[in-house]
């Protein structure tokens, strides 16, 4: 092989292609360098200077939060943000110190409370702490995991750690009032309904716990037998024969959770028409005070004695049903032909229609000593007085239940309305209706699997757990949902 | 077959990566989170134990390969680990992160996490590849000894000409020759991992002669029969050069991407444990 010169192009060029790659070192320093400084150094030197928690809360309150720019210095931190908030919680995704107030720790309940103020107790205040319940907000309510509400996200994985406790609450707790429950299936007990038991104090709600087989009584001072009205006949009404079925008087609220009230002049008066003179067949008397009702019949008669009949003594429609409806023999005989004055005309009226044809249909009527409401041309007939009826309330107020969710059952496969025959009866279903179609959280074929959150809030309604601090769970009237109106205040009238 | 870095020991680190990979998998098909995967439930911190652990191993293999004196284990058992639990980390990074991603820290360590397996699988490939094609080219000489032999071509070439009477065709030829031997090897670090040499002046020259040879040039007959020659040569050292610059850049992106994906690591932990 011939020699060649050592400074050969070619082979100073090969030397320089076998020696390794360069830049290993630059490059792992480059990254090393903007990596740390763009994702730790400056998202944490940006958190640690500025306001304190509280601070912004303050600035917050007083300006449009959601335009507010960040409290970090360009909002270096937001690359340390793991996902998107809660929608609720948006306007304050790029800053992290609103609710982490601290570094190295779990968001306090402080922080979340700092908001969040009226949020309800899980226990009565008189038990803030219970002893294994070391839960924080956090515990459950982990934000960062998408725009779904932070208590959305919660309803349907409550069962275990519910059971925990509740499965032996009677040990934890000795004096609560609370059974024990381990699974919808399996144990829990029967429900507990919120009753009004003296119809005279509509707004002493005490709870009692329904038996399988009994109907709980609630009295209701009203004379409405449901079987009556729900007979496959129909019943009969001025305009003949009507099938009346639970929609002619049970309409849904807009959103379809509850009913709107039952009222009389919507729901009844069309069969349960309140005529008293047997030949004008289009007066009746309001659905109101008995001092309204005795003086409209008071100038009604009075008006006859000095004019005569204001129909001309023809009736509108040949039979006059003054009856109750299905009597279709009810007396036809003018009250303007009794013998007597214009008051003992009317007097006679009222007595019929509070005590026969009309009032006592429906309500608990009794005569009482006159003289009637001072300056109402009505006071010197007889007097009356009316049982009251109590307000329409929920039974279970803490339950979530809708019936918008239940739309594809007939009322009747829970409600047993069509052999019920008094109003007093509390027509609401034992929890072995639920178990028809409800399994607890273990899954059974042809059944809902329905964990706690199904039916139950963790959070007790603020009102319910200020009367908890009392003594007893009795809500406020204004926590009374629309959920299950049955009966409006007919009949305030004293 | 023959024992390499993948199936070393009787595929040793293999199972262990797909036990690993399985035990993952199957946890986090079992698992029901509260609300929903990641990396904040019990798993997802497991999880996120787990790889943080084995980035750390992988990572060490560079500063093992480094202690030349180290008796800490065969360089080639840390190897095979090295490949394996990194395949392994694929499964387990991806299942920490519990399919959420975003602009943030978090997925960024992710995202390069996964961009030093993969290359690490090319460079695993070239590992495996390379030496038998880059010896092969080398012919049990070193790159030197293969330019030196590129050099001979050119001074034979040179000789040749100089029985050569002078005139036009000497002037050509001494032309051709000067701008082929004259040739850099390299046009520059794209083309060497490329290694297409477009209008090469060693390949101009042989077609030159031998179209020269055609027109009845006798002596273009010897020449052109060295430059093809010394096109295969050249050829040869070049995609040796083209093998060493791949093995070389990817050196450039495997290890300062884990320098990079070490420091994501290191402000993820952070982040995630300063905001809880």
């Amino acid at each position: 092989m011939e020699s060649h010169k050592p400074d050969e192009p070619i082979i100073a060029e090969l030397k320089r292609l076998q020696a390794n790659t360069s830049g290993r070192r630059f490059w792992s320093w480059m990254f090393f360098l903007v990596i740390t400084g763009v994702f730790l150094i400056a998202p944490l030197v940006a958190s640690l200077i500025g306001d304190s928690n509280s601070e912004l809360l303050q600035k917050r309150a007083k300006q449009n939060l959601v335009q507010q720019p960040s409290p970090t210095i360009l909002a270096f931190d937001r690359v340390w943000n793991p996902g998107p908030l809660a929608n609720a919680h948006q306007p304050w995704a790029n800053d992290c110190r609103v609710c982490h107030s601290t570094g190295f720790g779990r968001v306090k309940d402080a922080d979340c409370l700092t908001c969040h103020q009226t949020v309800g107790e899980h226990v009565t205040p008189k038990h803030p702490k219970i002893e294994g319940l070391n839960v924080t907000c956090a515990s459950c309510h982990q934000d960062h995991n998408g725009a779904f509400s932070l208590a959305e996200q919660n309803k349907h994985f409550t069962q275990g750690n519910c059971s925990s406790c509740h499965s032996d609450l009677k040990t934890k707790m000795p004096e609560t009032l609370t059974q024990n429950v381990s699974d919808f299936t399996k144990g829990h007990p029967t429900f507990r309904l919120q009753l009004a038991l003296d119809a005279a104090q509509p707004t002493k709600l005490t709870r009692v716990r329904m038996e399988e087989g009994k109907v709980l009584q609630e009295p209701s001072n009203l004379k409405f037998p449901h079987n009556v009205h729900l007979t496959p006949e129909g019943v009969h009404s001025p305009k003949g024969i009507v099938k009346t079925t639970c929609a002619s008087c049970h309409e849904p609220t807009l959103d379809k959770v509850g009913f709107k009230p039952v009222q009389f002049e919507k729901n009844c008066q069309s069969c349960h028409a309140l005529k008293f003179e047997p030949t004008v067949s289009n007066r009746e008397v309001p659905h109101g005070p008995v001092d309204a009702v005795l003086s409209t019949l008071r100038e009604f008669y009075s008006y006859t004695k000095l004019n005569g009949l204001p129909m001309q003594t023809q009736p509108l429609t040949p039979l006059i049903q003054i009856g109750r409806p299905g009597e279709r023999e009810p007396s036809a005989v003018s009250f303007t032909k009794r013998s007597g004055d214009d008051r003992a005309q009317a007097s006679a009226a009222a007595t019929e229609l509070f005590e026969k044809t009309s009032c006592a249909i429906c309500h608990e009527v009794q005569r009482v000593a006159g003289p009637g409401k001072p300056g109402t041309s009505g006071k010197d007939l007889p007097q009356w007085s009316i049982a009251p009826t109590p307000v329409a309330h929920t039974w279970m107020p803490q339950a979530n239940f809708s019936h918008a969710a239940h739309l594809m059952q007939e009322c009747s496969s829970c409600h047993e309305a069509k052999s019920s025959k008094k109003s007093a009866e509390v027509l609401m279903p034992a929890i072995s209706g639920c178990k028809d179609c409800h399994a607890g959280t273990v899954p059974v074929a042809q059944r809902v699997s329905s964990d706690c959150g199904v039916c139950h809030n963790f959070h007790m309604n603020p009102d319910q757990q200020a009367v908890q601090k009392k003594s007893h769970p009795i809500p406020k009237q204004s926590s009374i949902q629309s959920s299950s109106y049955l009966f409006s205040s007919i009949g305030k009238s004293k | 077959m023959k024992e390499n870095v993948l199936n070393i020991s009787n595929n040793l680190f293999f199972k262990w990566a797909l036990g690993l990979s399985i035990l993952a998998i199957a946890l986090y098909i079992w698992d029901d989170p509260r609300v929903a995967p990641n990396g904040g439930t019990w798993l997802g911190y497991t999880l996120g134990t787990i790889g943080a652990l084995t980035i750390v191993f992988l990572t060490l293999f560079g500063v093992r390969k480094r202690s030349y004196r180290s008796n800490l284990g065969d360089l080639k058992y840390w190897l095979s680990a090295h490949v394996w639990l990194g395949l392994a980390l694929v499964v387990i990074a991806t299942l920490h992160t519990g399919f959420q991603f975003g602009w943030n820290v978090h997925t960024l360590a992710y995202v390069l996490t996964m961009l030093v397996v993969f290359s690490g699988i090319w460079g695993v490939y070239m590992y495996l590849r390379f030496p038998s094609l880059m010896s092969e080219l080398l012919n049990s000489k070193t790159l030197i000894q293969q330019g030196e032999a590129l050099i001979e071509i050119d001074q034979g070439a040179l000789k040749l000409l100089d029985s050569v009477e002078a005139g036009a065709f000497k002037n050509k030829a001494l032309q051709l020759l000067k701008s082929a031997a004259t040739e850099p090897i390299s046009r520059g670090f794209w083309a060497n991992l490329k290694s297409d040499y477009p209008n090469s002046a060693s390949e101009i020259a042989l077609t030159q002669f031998e179209s020269m040879f055609l027109q009845g040039e006798q002596s273009a007959r010897q020449l052109s029969q060295l430059m093809a020659k010394r096109v295969g040569q050249l050829k040869r050292i070049r995609e040796f050069v083209q093998l060493k610059s791949l093995a070389g850049v990817w050196l450039i992106f495997h290890v300062p991407m884990s320098i990079g994906l070490i420091a994501s690591l290191v402000a993820h932990i952070f982040s995630v444990f300063f905001y809880w």
